[in-house]
């Protein structure tokens, strides 16, 4: 394959700018993007929050709360969101916003002086990465079995994160929840740096000679980056949240949003880290564990997720903790060793090859979540006409599809899908794999050999995620 | 218009050389303005630099009155194409990974003049003409004092962080 072209193909550095259109960058820069999204979730999450405080324990796939999460967000995330838009669901999320705006002490437009309400502590230094995240994911899916099942645990699980979320707001600096803490930044995060979408600076030569910065410390016409950001030094999509603050506060608009290829920032070798590496195993591990979980042919370990015993819960936590933060990570760095030992290089350490080479599973990590999305979408997604039309379960039907019944859709198609998500995910595995590896070892014979043992282990990967998909 | 800087007349770069003192004096205050709050020994840092950079500037402008007397000029930094002295934090993440010590903004203010510096003695060796190369030579020899200064600050301070 070509070099510095994602598979073979598209350029690496290929970009198109959306916001050189003045009507587009209008947009962007109005104070009205993304507060009027912000609004309408505000609205979807308090039917959500209603309809998990009364459905309490009643079925799960007719309450509004349980399919509006746990079917439709989470297919449209993964499947949408994440892999073409970055983190443009943290743009529109309305967990973190009474707490933004509580330290705002404004809603709409900007105060000035910029001074945050609450006491704007720093956030400690040892936390200051994504191992927080990485535990309370894992913790929030040793729950799958009760908060996507019963509309009151989603109910519970919401109202904490909002309470979380607004508590840290008044203590910390900007947004230390959704950096630190929020269970679905972590894996927005590392899998934005494949998304398709940037947000970038334009000439960083106006930005070197720029007094002010007002992208950071802000101005009249925006809040500095309340992701504690430096906008003009971005690189990669890691912790930008996209909420184009600096697109408003740039005196030269010289911020951009750019369409560019897919798994752009897996190449910008900067901040990399076991945090970030942890991750990567969390959402491949976990995606492997659901499957065998939740469509795997045991019907005893979804009992055990399920919770029908405490026994069974506490082996279900124990087996998927064990797997996800040890047993897949030490597979993989057998491999990484075998492909550092076949490289035969002495300056290069071990560490650094892990690292690097652990941002390969980003793509087959996204494929495998897409391809487990099909698996509740397809089956699932009529339900979603039902709730709409009665959210609470009170007899309604607002839109006419309150009796509409249980239809599969696809079901029959879905393997291939799936197959067809893998392989796809597989093969840009692949590819940064070798790249990463040039990145490591230099070019030459060295990188392919480093890097075989790790295809190695994805293509095992995706043999045993097909496996677990399709028998 | 900008103008690269091999077409400024000499008056004019020594005069563009004082309005780069007084950006980076506003660029430093800027950085203090964002650790304000967040780390109080590398706000009082960039302070310094700020008015360091202030110094400097009033050491151009006395060396302007010495070679060019009352000769007006209105060329400014603004008015120049290159980055020159530019100081730059590097690292977009530096506050959500809380990776800046005390000795990274010494070395953001280092590697700027050492970036000056360079660009000035590159100039010297582009140049024919005397009375420019004279002044892209007295440029760069200030560069160097300052990088000295900052050299010096570094030392002192890994010193009195391992002893």
């Amino acid at each position: 394959m070509r070099e510095n072209y994602i598979l073979g193909i598209i350029p690496e550095n290929w970009r198109l700018e959306i916001t050189r259109h003045p009507r587009v960058r209008a947009i962007f820069k109005s104070r009205w993007m993304p507060l009027s999204l912000l609004i309408l979730n505000l609205f979807m999450f308090t039917v959500i929050l209603m309809a998990g405080f009364f459905g309490g324990l009643s079925a799960g796939n007719y309450n509004f709360g349980i399919m509006i999460v746990w079917i439709v967000w989470w297919v449209v995330l993964m499947m949408v969101l994440v892999p073409f838009l970055s983190r443009f669901w943290c743009t529109m999320c309305p967990l973190p916003l009474f707490g933004e705006w509580l330290q705002r002490l404004k809603i709409f437009g900007v105060r000035p002086g910029h001074k945050m309400f609450g006491l704007n502590k720093r956030w400690p230094r040892s936390l200051s990465n994504m191992w927080l995240m990485n535990v309370l994911f894992l913790a929030t899916t040793f729950t799958t079995g009760f908060i996507t099942t019963r509309p009151v645990a989603t109910f519970i699980l919401m109202a904490l994160i909002i309470l979380t979320a607004i508590v840290l707001s008044m203590i910390y600096r900007q947004r230390a929840f959704c950096l630190y803490v929020c269970p679905v930044s972590g894996f927005q995060g590392l899998y934005a740096n494949f998304a398709t979408v940037e947000v970038r600076v334009k000439d960083p030569d106006i930005c070197a000679k720029h007094k002010t910065k007002g992208c950071v410390v802000g101005n009249e016409q925006g809040f500095g980056c309340p992701w504690m950001l430096l906008p003009y030094k971005l690189t990669r999509n890691t912790y930008c949240g996209m909420c184009f603050e600096c697109l408003k506060t740039c005196e030269y608009d010289n911020m951009a949003i750019n369409i560019r290829a897919p798994g752009a920032d897996l190449l910008v070798d900067q901040k990399r880290g076991l945090d970030e590496s942890w991750k990567a195993f969390l959402m491949l591990g976990v995606a492997m564990m659901f499957f065998l979980v939740m469509q795997g042919p045991w019907g005893v370990l979804k009992d055990w997720a399920n919770g029908k015993t405490l026994a069974g819960w506490l082996s279900f936590v124990a087996m998927h903790a064990g797997f996800n933060f040890a047993v897949l990570p030490a597979i993989f760095l057998g491999f990484t060793w075998a492909g550092h030992r076949l490289a035969r290089a002495p300056g290069i350490s071990l560490k650094k090859s892990f690292i690097n080479y652990s941002y390969s599973m980003v793509p087959l990590g996204l494929a495998a979540w897409i391809a487990f999305s099909f698996g509740i979408l397809l089956p699932n997604g009529s339900y979603v006409l039902h709730i709409l039309s009665d959210p609470f379960s009170w007899g309604w039907d607002l839109f006419g599809t309150a009796h509409f019944p249980w239809t599969p859709v696809l079901t029959a198609t879905m393997p291939y899908l799936q197959i067809a998500s893998l392989l796809i995910g597989l093969l840009f595995s692949l590819d940064f794999t070798l790249k990463l590896g040039r990145q490591t070892y230099g070019k030459g014979e060295t990188a392919v050999w480093a890097s075989l043992p790790v295809m190695g282990f994805l293509t095992l990967a995706t043999i045993v995620i097909l496996w677990l998909f399709i028998g | 218009m900008k103008r690269p800087i091999t077409e400024l007349k000499p008056h004019e770069v020594l005069h563009a050389a004082i309005w780069i003192e007084r950006r980076n004096t506003a660029i430093y205050e800027n950085y203090a303005q964002m650790f304000r709050g967040y780390d109080e020994e590398i706000e009082r840092a960039f302070v310094e630099m700020a008015e360091e950079e202030t110094r400097h500037g009033e050491a151009l402008q006395a060396l302007y009155r010495r070679k060019f007397g009352d000769l007006a000029c209105s060329v400014t930094d603004e008015d120049v194409q290159d980055v020159i002295e530019a100081p730059v934090l590097e690292d977009g993440e530096v506050f959500i990974t809380d990776s800046m010590r005390l000795v990274d903004a010494l070395r953001v203010a280092l590697k700027a003049e050492q970036r000056a510096a360079g660009f000035y003695r590159q100039l010297t060796s582009l140049t024919s003409d005397p009375d420019l190369c004279a002044i892209y030579s007295e440029l760069a020899g200030v560069e160097v004092g300052h990088e000295a200064l900052i050299e010096a600050k570094l030392t002192q301070y890994q010193s009195a962080a391992r002893g």
